[in-house]
């Protein structure tokens, strides 16, 4: 969904609480519902969530939209050359285990083949290595979070 | 009901589920390759998810990696489309070791029918009429020139794990048997893994007729009436048509329920359909597909029933919400299948739409994923979108398609849209007289 999450307020005339207005947008944002409105001593308030809708069928903007996953990078924009990217869908950690340390910071130097993070998928981990020897210059996910294919994972620069 | 179903397919199909998830409330994610990122199924789906590299293999086949799609987006069900991994039994049994709900039948089911001898001999066993033919598998030479010759040539040598036009040799005299047998049982080890044949007696002028069927999985089950797909060019389908030309009520009524009682004893769930040869009047089950089909638009605009939505009902446990009197047949419909193809040589042409504008109005429906602006990939089928209309006669039908196709345009590939309109110019198609063989006779003629 191209979904903006700005309240957006229409009043009718006279003055107005904005502590519940304020009440009001919380609550949205909260249950999840896109619009509310109440009428209240005399006055209807009105708060709803933004939602854009793609003006022609196929604007640039819907494009973009529907990625919870992977938001950051696609397979189209030019990487670093030292980008790894996951071979696989799963949800991706940065230590072997809960609690232990990372396996890689920024700055790490890494050999070929040694292990820069984990990503699971169905009980399995899979221990997912540095294509070549160098140091960290990014990591590009957060613990935990869920990956899809090619999505970019770190940059190792070589050397 | 689901919260959120993958869509484990692509191209038009999966833009026809996400639409039906849509008006169910449904949250979707589509699953694509990276060659598909720009689909607009994907783009209109609420999530998306990158699962492997263009070959099917690698990505729409990927059992794993679609399994673990759903993992990390919550998805509670599967919609598998046709093609693909829809008729995987192993595909529906490790979404149901997951506890995913696979929309569509039984595993047991897909297997069932995935066997063409075992489906032979289930559809025997409920009381569908048969091809004459070897009833199991050929082991020998002889075996196989005794059953041919006690049957009659021309016959027919089929792949057991084969379907869907794919893995026949024709043997139109008794020296061309051992021939067609090893070629056939090559090529059906090449793309299936599996070398079984049988045999068939092959029809001269059949009608290829198929009946949409929906099950509860408990016992119930209504027919919605028959399909005609007699026009085929090697064996795949490119115009479809609904009612049949070639029917009258009666015979629709009766193999209709012939299919819906034995859909009943089997305790089918889901949409199925049961394929039938026609000829002379009689009705020869061929095979049945455990899954939506490409034309079951043809079925939705002659019902008004929308058989996507009907399915995920089902798969999520609801019973059959209609009986088969409240199924009632308005008027006529024919969907063209439009490839990205030369519309003589049928060669493929991938490249990039540049204009697109499909064509619409009273009875007018486009089933596409294209637009202006879009790249088609190279390592698909070449479909790009259905065009269906409907009306009240067949008549109008022909007038209206006549109508539709032009107006459609699609400029920047070849399409087959001009077969079509060429098509509609023929006294044959226009009297609805054509088997199964017409298509690629008229084809040789031009």
């Amino acid at each position: 969904m191209a979904e903006e999450r700005t309240p957006q307020m229409t009043k009718k005339a006279g003055s107005f609480d904005s502590d519940l207005i304020r009440e009001l947008a919380e609550l949205l944002s909260e249950t999840g519902l896109t619009e509310i409105e109440i009428e209240h001593e005399g006055q209807r308030v009105r708060v709803a969530r933004n939602v854009t809708v793609g003006v022609g069928a196929l604007s640039a903007d819907v494009a973009r939209a529907p990625r919870e996953i992977g938001d950051r990078g696609t397979a189209d924009e030019p990487h670093h050359p030292g980008t790894l990217l996951s071979p696989m869908v799963g949800t991706a950690y940065r230590s072997p285990e809960p609690g232990a340390p990372p396996f890689v910071e920024i700055g790490s130097r890494v050999a070929a083949g040694q292990t820069i993070l984990i990503i699971e998928a169905m009980k399995t981990m899979n221990h997912i290595p540095a294509p070549h020897a160098g140091t960290v210059l990014a990591v590009l996910i957060d613990d935990g979070q869920p990956v899809e294919f090619a999505e970019p994972l770190a940059v190792i620069e070589k050397g | 009901m689901f919260d959120k179903i993958l869509i484990a397919n692509r191209g038009e199909i999966a833009l026809r589920i996400e639409r039906a998830c849509k008006e169910l409330g449904i949250a979707t994610v589509a699953v694509h390759s990276t060659a598909d990122a720009d689909a607009m199924h994907v783009r209109l789906a609420d999530e998306s998810v990158c699962i492997g590299a263009p070959p099917a293999k690698d990505s729409y086949l990927n059992i794993p990696q679609i399994v673990a799609a759903c993992e990390i987006t919550g998805a509670d069900a599967v919609h598998p489309g046709y093609g693909f991994l829809a008729e995987n039994a192993r595909f529906a049994e490790i979404l149901e070791e997951h506890e995913i709900t696979f929309i569509g039948p039984s595993p047991e089911h897909v297997k069932l029918m995935g066997n063409k001898i075992q489906a032979k001999e289930t559809a025997k066993a409920l009381g569908l009429p048969l091809v004459p033919g070897s009833g199991g598998a050929i082991t020998d030479l002889q075996e196989a020139q005794a059953i041919a010759s006690d049957i009659g040539y021309p016959v027919l040598v089929k792949a057991a794990s084969g379907g869907g036009g794919r893995g026949m040799k024709v043997a139109h005299v008794e020296n061309e048997l051992e021939p067609a047998l090893a070629t056939a049982r090559i090529e059906a080890k090449a793309s299936f893994g599996d070398d079984t044949v049988y045999l068939e007696k092959y029809l001269a002028h059949p009608r290829h007729i198929e009946v949409q069927v929906l099950g509860d999985g408990e016992g119930n089950a209504i027919h919605l009436g028959e399909r005609d797909c007699s026009l085929q060019r090697r064996h795949q389908k490119l115009w479809e048509e609904a009612p049949s030309p070639a029917l009258n009520v009666n015979e629709r009524m009766r193999i209709g329920e012939t299919v819906a009682k034995a859909m009943r004893e089997l305790r089918y769930r889901g949409v199925g359909t049961v394929e039938f040869l026609y000829e002379g009047g009689e009705f020869y089950f061929i095979e049945m597909n455990t899954r939506l089909q490409v034309e079951h638009t043809v079925t939705e605009m002659i019902t008004g029933i929308d058989l996507v939505i009907e399915q995920i009902r089902i798969a999520a446990g609801a019973p059959l919400s209609l009986k088969q009197e409240d199924i009632r047949f308005h008027g006529h419909a024919i969907e063209c299948r439009i490839n990205a193809e030369d519309p003589r040589t049928f060669r493929p042409s991938p490249g990039t739409i540049t204009h697109f504008h499909p064509p619409g109005g009273l009875g007018v429906r486009v089933d596409s994923g294209a637009y202006a602006g879009y790249t088609i990939p190279p390592y698909y089928d070449s479909l790009i979108g259905k065009l269906i209309v409907h009306a009240r006669t067949r008549n109008e039908c022909l007038m209206r398609l006549k109508r539709a196709l032009g107006e459609f345009v699609v400029d920047g590939i070849d399409t087959t849209i001009p077969l079509f309109k060429s098509l509609l110019a023929e006294p044959d198609i226009a009297d609805g007289q054509y088997d199964i063989h017409w298509l690629e006779s008229h084809l040789a003629r031009s």
